[in-house]
């Protein structure tokens, strides 16, 4: 057999391939999906490692805030409100991880999107909610820290504390973890395109 | 960035077909080395830059992925990503005239790199395109595909 009596062959194998429509986007469509599976896997484990943080402090603040009976007013509050802002965390992150364990891509895409979307605004909101808090606990120990100390001790913890805050909140913008859950929505979003065309 | 991938593989399917169909061996699937293919020309395409023309770099994965895969004594276990749907929807050995299975047979038993040669040949491509995809220079692909076309002559006449 000749090169040239070759590429007879190879163009009829490339006829038949024309004709038989058979190469579709399934491996393609089947990556999105298992990419997207993965990626919520990596959310709910993100969850869980946040969820370790505030069960593990929780007992010691609760104990904390009960075998303390001679300390000031503020203290209590300050004890209280940093137990009510683990009680919240701690709610949110259960309530992020059953919404994320409603996602599974062998069910339709909408409901996935659907449950995504509900993630990223309760997450949202919870967010929201412990800023909040940080921010009562901040004005409560500017205050600890202004009845007790100089003007500027007060000066420099309280700049202290307001830059690491902003640190934090600027962080948590461009965490991994938002991008983690804008690319989920970006495939189940392209995923329910082609699943449309067909 | 996904929509333009897909887009992509549908305008490339054949060939990605082609290659894949070329370096099949009784273990290793057209099925499977398709999957591959796509998997790691899906890995490269954040990072494909125009350098090159969008079908000289799919021609460079894809080969480049089927002489990897080819060469793996064990075969590494499939990705989870299930494709029991697309064994099916691909041409079937029986659906395929002998014409095809003989030059299936004779490019099969010439070395990796004149089969790299002949198979991009076959694709229409020039001296210049062949030696951009495969690395060669112009020279050596002519040298290759001389060398090549005069086995293909002696293995069919056996």
């Amino acid at each position: 057999m000749e090169l040239e009596e070759l590429k007879v062959s190879w163009t009829e194998l490339d006829d038949k391939l024309k004709k038989s429509e058979a190469l579709n986007e399934v491996i393609v469509l089947e990556m999105m999906k298992n990419k997207a599976q993965v990626s919520v896997s990596k959310l709910i484990n993100m969850e869980y490692m946040v969820l370790l943080a505030p069960i593990i402090m929780f007992p010691r603040s609760v104990s904390k805030l009960i075998n303390s009976p001679d300390v000031h007013l503020l203290d209590v509050v300050m004890r209280s409100v940093i137990l009510v802002t683990f009680i919240i965390i701690i709610i949110c992150i259960i309530y992020n991880i059953i919404l994320l364990k409603r996602v599974d891509i062998s069910k339709k895409i909408s409901v996935n999107i659907y449950n995504i979307n509900k993630y990223n605004i309760t997450r949202k909101r919870g967010g929201i909610i412990i800023t909040v808090m940080l921010f009562i606990m901040l004005v409560l120990f500017l205050w600890i820290v202004a009845l007790g100390g100089s003007l500027i001790a007060f000066i420099i913890v309280g700049s202290f504390v307001i830059s690491i805050i902003a640190f934090i909140y600027w962080a948590s913008k461009r965490s991994i973890h938002q991008k983690t859950i804008d690319s989920i929505i970006e495939s189940f979003n392209e995923i329910k395109d082609l699943e449309d065309k067909d | 960035m996904k929509k333009a991938f897909v887009e992509i593989i549908k305008q490339n399917e054949r060939v990605i077909y082609k290659i894949c169909y070329i370096y099949t061996t009784p273990e290793l699937s057209v099925a499977d080395l398709y999957q591959d293919v796509v998997c790691n020309l899906w890995a490269g395409f954040p990072k494909f830059r125009q350098e090159c023309s969008v079908s000289t770099w799919i021609y460079r994965v894809a080969m480049n992925t089927c002489i990897t895969e080819t060469r793996k004594d064990i075969r590494r276990p499939k990705s989870s990503v299930p494709v029991a749907n697309l064994a099916e929807s691909l041409l079937s050995q029986e659906s395929l005239s002998d014409d095809i299975r003989e030059m299936y047979r004779l490019i099969n038993r010439l070395r990796t790199v004149e089969k790299m040669v002949v198979l991009l040949y076959l694709e229409d491509k020039s001296y210049k395109e062949i030696a951009e995809i495969t690395g060669l220079t112009v020279c050596n692909v002519a040298t290759k595909l001389k060398r090549s076309r005069e086995k293909l002559k002696e293995m069919s006449n056996l």
